[in-house]
């Protein structure tokens, strides 16, 4: 199992949790989830402690990461309002 | 053997393939080895495996005793009925036993009508049980005693806050976010169509924490948007209140 790991702007570390039924692989999460332009990195569960009662005193460091938020990604003026057969979003811009 | 039908001189040829039979009915039937297989009404209805048809008003096709696809004349909509026919005024049974209906209207209305077990040829009546409207609204019944546009939940997921994160099930979520203690962000594989819904969320823990009362409530300094929706799980015991991971977080979304 994998989880996504990316920076907060408060300078901790916010963890996604991808769920199988989406159907969605991790990158495509990744793109989607992770807010635009702020760099991820996709790690193994493992690697997230499991102890969290200093969980607001987490950090990562995220030198080399496998990518970034996508201009449909969370705080963009974009949203994903489908997907093709190909795991492709079908993006909008936002209207309301 | 092939049965040939000579359009020249009317001649058939073959035994026990078309037979012609002059008669005054109107009806034209096709036989094979002897038995009626398909009849044509003097009304231009038409039945498979069955020579017996019941009284339609419009067109229709039926197959063996009750099945039947017809188009009524007076509302132009179509009908694929088990066991139901309608003769102009009514409907009626067409075998003894429970009747349903699904029509599509030409103005764009899909609908399901049931009818209680009635006898052969009594009136039967209809009752909707669902329906599909031209505006893509979906009804149903389902004992609430009409049908009333149903509501759908639009994004759910159930998952354990302690510990390391786990999505135990979830629909229309392609992830949590783990914010921090006791914040979270549900984001949806697809969007919602904007931002109005409503989010209702339940908590239970069962782990080492304590509280008399524990809520999910929104922060006003997370997400609301047609894309996720962030909330904070707070704990309550006398006047004091601090987030922390629940074991059970339930959140449903309704649009």
């Amino acid at each position: 199992m994998k989880r996504i790991i990316y920076p907060t702007p408060e300078g901790g570390v916010a963890i996604l949790i991808p769920t199988v039924e989406c159907g969605l692989t991790i990158e495509a999460i990744a793109l989607k989830d992770v807010p635009a332009g702020v760099p991820f990195q996709i790690v193994d569960v493992t690697d997230i402690p499991s102890d969290r009662t200093f969980r607001a005193a987490w950090e990562a460091d995220i030198t080399n990461p496998d990518g970034t938020g996508a201009n449909y990604g969370a705080g963009s003026s974009n949203e994903v309002i489908g997907w093709n057969e190909d795991g492709s979003p079908i993006v909008k811009e936002v209207t309301e | 053997m092939t049965t040939t039908i000579n359009a020249d001189d009317g001649v058939i040829s073959g035994s026990a393939g078309l037979k012609s039979t002059p008669d005054s009915s109107g009806e034209l039937a096709l036989q094979t080895n002897g038995v009626t297989k398909v009849t044509v009404t003097a009304a231009g209805n038409v039945g498979i495996g069955t020579s017996s048809l019941a009284a339609w008003q419009g067109t229709g096709l039926q197959i063996s005793d009750r099945s039947a696809l017809f188009q009524l004349t007076i509302n132009n909509a179509t009908y694929l009925a088990n066991n139901l026919a309608y003769d102009g005024t009514n409907w009626r049974y067409i075998v003894t036993g429970a009747g349903l209906v699904y029509s599509v209207g030409a103005s764009g209305i899909a609908s399901v009508f049931r009818a209680a077990s009635g006898t052969a040829g009594a009136i039967a009546t209809l009752v909707e049980s669902t329906r599909a409207d031209a505006s893509g609204n979906f009804y149903f019944d389902s004992g609430y005693g009409s049908v009333a546009t149903a509501y759908g939940c639009r994004a759910w997921v159930n998952f354990n806050g302690t510990g390391t994160v786990a999505i135990r099930a979830s629909g229309n979520v392609s992830s949590i976010t783990d914010n921090g203690t006791g914040n979270y962000t549900v984001n949806f594989t697809t969007a919602m169509p904007d931002a109005n819904y409503a989010f209702v969320g339940t908590i239970s823990n069962t782990g080492s924490a304590s509280y008399n009362t524990a809520a999910i409530s929104a922060n006003g300094t997370l997400t609301r948007t047609t894309s996720a929706y962030g909330f904070t799980c707070t704990g309550i015991t006398g006047t004091t209140n601090a987030a922390f991971d629940p074991n059970f977080v339930n959140v449903s979304i309704f649009r």
